[in-house]
């Protein structure tokens, strides 16, 4: 393939997490460099202070994404995770902080009006609350959702289930009737080393012999 | 929830004389707070009047500010929308939205005419209770978690304005409701 110039796909790290560390202060808890990522962990208050630094004097214009992250053995079991790229540098950096259910975390749609709705959905999938987001609603589940379904407690099936109603000519939500109990998948291939026999697989045999019949005939 | 009307004008200290709302000049005002915008027919006058006429419109257990309300009231009509707020911490997760109306559909004594819709794009559920002599809606729009709007509307049934009448006047009422546009950040 014709190389049709030289530059990178993406700046390189080197230098990027002292300077943001050194130039952050007390506000980051930890920094690392981690599968080609530079990731800073900063003080929950201070994300917005953070992000508007980031923005203004380091040249991170866009904010890409924000997500979250469970992890219930923890005291604050959630993570915030804002993705930003510096358009100008070619560079991205993940920055996050922790929260538990019941604190808010600083809602940064001051500085960027996208991540109202970014907010939203991690509002919606894990219970997070941000403060001073002016339209903190559920964004992705139905009305009436009950809980979120991104959290590690949730149940798989979830609590309500939908189907098309003949006598009321609507769709009707009720509680969860699994007709069959959760399966077990053991991922091997029943064509590739499975040691049990699949029903149907014992008309293989007979099938084999029909077949060397039907050459001897010929 | 019904919201009397009389005790919604009462709280305000405005005596019901005259009534002029059935003409097409109706006129958007929008909450000093910029948070939404309703058309009514009162006059600008006679809103900024209405909005200082009481700091808080006890009318919930949280207070609504006059920042956060548009108040018309004209004749024998009232028409009210404010943003009620809880602090964010003080909510689960059950949002204000739900817990206001899962209360109302407990209270049968307090259920007439419910329905649930959506109003400039966000679930409402309103509540309409017609009698002889007056036809009043209350009405619950959900702007965040922890934010609901809450509208009254309604006034006397009388020979000049008919329950059909009412009826429509409370409909322009709520489907005129709209909520401003997202935070534009500078």
């Amino acid at each position: 393939m014709t190389v049709v110039h030289s530059a990178p796909k993406i700046a390189s790290n080197e230098g990027v997490l002292d300077a943001l560390t050194k130039a952050l202060g007390k506000s980051v808890i930890s920094g690392e460099e981690k599968h080609g990522e530079i990731i800073l962990t900063v003080a929950r208050d201070s994300i917005v202070d953070v992000l508007r630094s980031l923005r203004h004097d380091h040249a991170y214009q866009q904010m890409m994404e924000i997500a979250g992250v469970d992890y219930p053995d923890r005291a604050e079991r959630f993570e915030v995770v804002y993705m930003l790229l510096s358009l100008t540098k070619n560079h991205r950096i993940m920055v996050k902080l922790s929260t538990d259910e019941a604190t808010a975390v600083p809602s940064i749609t001051d500085l960027w009006p996208n991540a109202g709705w970014l907010e939203r959905e991690v509002f919606d999938m894990y219970g997070v609350k941000f403060a001073g987001n002016p339209d903190l609603r559920r964004i992705l589940t139905d009305y009436g959702f009950e809980g979120h379904p991104f959290r590690k407690d949730f149940p798989m099936t979830g609590y309500t289930e939908l189907r098309y109603s003949e006598d009321e000519k609507r769709v009707v939500y009720e509680p969860v009737k699994l007709a069959q109990d959760m399966r077990t998948f053991d991922f091997l291939s029943p064509w590739e080393g499975a040691e049990y026999v699949l029903p149907g697989d014992e008309k293989a045999e007979g099938g084999d012999a029909d077949k060397k019949a039907a050459e001897k005939k010929s | 929830m019904i919201l009397g009307l009389g005790a919604l004008a009462s709280l305000y200290g405005v005596a019901v004389a005259n009534d002029g709302v059935a003409g097409d000049d109706w006129s958007r005002f929008q909450s000093p707070d910029e948070a939404f915008s309703v058309k009514t027919p009162c006059s600008a006058e006679e809103t900024l009047a209405f909005q200082a006429m009481t700091k808080d419109a006890s009318i919930l257990p949280v207070p609504i500010g006059p920042e956060a309300r548009v108040m018309c009231l004209q004749g024998e009509t009232l028409m009210f929308a404010g943003i009620v707020e809880v602090p964010l911490a003080e909510l689960g997760d059950t949002s204000l939205f739900d817990l206001i109306t899962e209360d109302i559909r407990k209270e049968e004594s307090q259920l007439h005419d419910a329905a649930a819709r959506t109003v400039d794009g966000r679930r409402a559920f309103t509540n309409m209770e017609a009698r002889t002599d007056y036809l009043a809606q209350s009405g619950f729009v959900e702007v965040a978690h922890n934010k609901v709007l809450l509208s009254v509307v309604g006034g006397e049934i009388t020979e000049e304005y008919p329950e059909a009448s009412r009826r429509l006047l409370v409909e322009r009422f709520i489907a005129s409701i709209e909520f401003a546009d997202e935070v534009v950040a500078p």
